[in-house]
């Protein structure tokens, strides 16, 4: 394979020292290099400027400019040229700093002989290609950023685009779902009270159908008016941010229990077994989910049964959860009353016999996952609320958490209830599910972050009211 | 009880007539004068034509204002009451269907004495009634002059 001719362009003002060293390249290896001989810069420019050279070979001792002046100009007015500079026995720490601002090679006059200079100059060249090939690569990285950056803020600016964009058509849903609602209000507050008029003025009129008739229309009007502030209960929930704090509660339950006769004795039994942990909620709305489920559960009952419902804590599968197992028998809270039930566990034996719940119970489970996730997984706990009930079949349990969906219209509702609990727990960063069959009750649960124990719950952040 | 006059702010002539009928049930005899928009609430109380008579439209020493009014929604008219030196004290009782706590918050920033959301039960309503009485027209002392004329009893 014959090489191609090396086009050298060689700046030496010594003839001398000029002819040296092409007769030894001469030599060395014939017809390898074609040789433009100048003896000064400014020749070496115009050179230069009007022909394609393979190497420039520069003495640093020149007419028109010396020392690091020399090759700093030569790097400038020829970049993408290899250079080997030409220096005296006494100047080789030039020939070094050259090198180190970027001269491919350097060769001391008088010691460099045909075939090392020949080397010299190859290698040169190879490695001004390298570095050339590497600039190119950095640029076409340096090309690739950028426009990566331009991509990624041209990204950014639609996403925030998108954003403003979706926030105010949220923005005006809501105001226009606020005044539907109220909207629709107004005209229903007529119809149940005028109707409710008419009732009253038609009470001794004698005529038991027609005040058949205006019940209906006061029954229907007030279910059409609790529909619509079940919705707009629900969308208040959906979109406000729910603040989380300890909260307690067994004594949230108790107090619901009590401001309701509808929960108390004789007419229905409900039984907290307790103690119950202090869960991570936000307390007004855990207590729309109370009073929903505990609604639920003493609603949803065959005709003549008296409402039972059970409230317990089970403490999920967590590393602490473990280290109070009572089998450890080391930590002073694990007495009676007080024990975690394993996950899967029955409820501790009631009183009363409860309708079996048998292993092949299908379970329904709505999980979400909190935006941030904290670093450690913190413990939780769920908190069972079983009932007497008529139970649910398993190809509804998905359906019941919908909106508006009820199974049995002969049980007055809305059929928001419970979308309202699912959506609560879910903005709580927490879950809801239910166990259930048929004839044998419902055992629904939610769960939610426990409470650090070891802080007492009154130094924390606590619920207000 | 205080035989003051109660000015209902209010469009919805429907519920003109439900707070009419649960009054007379209730024994609440006091003058109810009604107008049915916010421009009206001001020329009444201001004393313009066609309520220039005060024998016959008598300042109020109640109000209950609606939210939700044409020309002038019930903030204006609020703001408005507060800005005039005759009518500052004037108590005001939003009375609106509105449970927005937006709404809430801003009526109260305008002045507002008290915040009542419109029932939708005829029973609930009487119980507000009931309630409006024992509490602004029993136990509340109302204050002699609406304006700025008060001066301090000079002792000695």
């Amino acid at each position: 394979m014959k090489p191609a001719v090396i086009r050298v362009l060689l700046v030496e003002d010594s003839d001398s020292d000029a002819l040296l060293l092409q007769e030894s390249l001469g030599e060395t290896r014939p017809g390898e290099f074609e040789f433009t001989h100048v003896e000064c810069w400014e020749e070496a420019v115009r050179c230069l400027r009007q022909k394609q050279f393979e190497v420039l070979l520069l003495d640093l001792l020149l007419p028109d400019i010396t020392g690091r002046d020399t090759f700093l100009r030569a790097r400038a007015e020829a970049p993408h040229l290899p250079i080997v500079v030409l220096t005296g026995e006494a100047n080789e720490a030039l020939g070094l700093d050259a090198v180190r601002h970027g001269i491919q090679d350097y060769l001391i006059k008088g010691q460099a002989y045909g075939r090392q200079t020949a080397r010299a100059i190859r290698y040169a060249i190879e490695r001004k290609q390298v570095e050339i090939a590497l600039t190119k690569a950095e640029e076409a990285l340096r090309d690739s950023e950028r426009q990566l950056r331009d991509w990624n803020s041209e990204l950014e600016r639609r996403v925030a685009e998108r954003t403003a964009s979706l926030e105010e058509t949220i923005s005006d849903l809501e105001d226009f779902s606020h005044s539907i609602t109220h909207d629709l209000r107004a005209p229903l507050r007529a119809i149940r009270s005028f109707a409710q008029i008419l009732g009253e003025e038609c009470l001794d009129c004698g005529r038991p159908r027609a005040q058949d008739h205006i019940n209906r229309i006061t029954g229907a009007a007030a279910r059409m008016d609790k529909l619509i502030q079940d919705v707009l209960q629900y969308s208040r929930l959906a979109r406000s941010e729910l603040r989380l704090s300890p909260v307690d509660v067994q004594e949230l339950l108790r107090g619901i229990i009590e401001s309701y006769p509808a929960f108390q004795p004789p007419q229905v039994e409900i039984q907290i077994e307790g103690p119950l942990p202090h869960m991570l909620g936000n307390e007004a709305a855990l207590t729309q989910c109370f009073s929903n489920l505990l609604g639920n559960a003493i609603k949803f009952v065959a005709l003549g049964t008296r409402p039972r419902v059970r409230v317990w804590a089970e403490r999920m599968g967590n590393p602490k959860a473990e280290n109070r197992n009572p089998k450890e028998g080391r930590s002073p809270k694990s007495e009676k009353g007080d024990k975690p039930l394993p996950a899967g566990a029955e409820p501790p034996p009631a009183t009363n016999p409860e309708p079996p719940v048998t292993q092949h119970a299908s379970r329904i489970t709505h999980q979400v996952s909190p935006s941030s996730p904290p670093l450690t997984p913190r413990p939780s706990v769920r908190l069972w609320f079983a009932d007497n009930g008529v139970g649910i079949p398993k190809d509804a349990q998905e359906r019941i958490f919908k909106m508006f969906q009820r199974l049995d219209k002969s049980y007055d509702g809305t059929g928001v209830g419970l979308t309202v609990v699912r959506k609560a727990i879910e903005k709580m960063g927490g879950k809801v599910g239910l166990e259930s069959e048929p004839g044998c009750g419902s055992r629904f649960w939610l769960e939610l972050k426990a409470v650090d124990e070891s802080r007492p719950s009154g130094n924390v952040e606590g619920p207000s009211g | 009880m205080s035989s003051v006059t109660i000015l209902y702010v209010e469009d919805e002539e429907s519920d003109v007539m439900l707070l009419q009928h649960v009054l007379a049930k209730t024994g609440i005899h006091n003058p109810l004068q009604t107008v049915k928009d916010g421009k009206e609430a001001k020329d009444y109380l201001a004393g313009n034509p066609p309520f220039g008579e005060r024998g016959l439209h008598p300042l109020p020493g109640l109000v209950l204002l609606d939210l939700n009014l044409p020309y002038w929604s019930g903030f204006e008219v609020l703001e408005w009451i507060r800005q005039q030196p005759q009518l500052r004290r004037l108590p005001v009782l939003v009375f609106t269907s509105s449970s927005r706590p937006d709404d809430i918050a801003r009526a109260y920033d305008a002045g507002a004495n008290a915040y009542l959301v419109k029932p939708n039960a005829l029973a609930d309503l009487t119980a507000q009634a009931l309630a409006l009485r024992d509490f602004w027209l029993l136990q509340n002392r109302l204050p002699d002059t609406l304006g700025t004329r008060f001066t301090a009893p000079s002792t000695g």
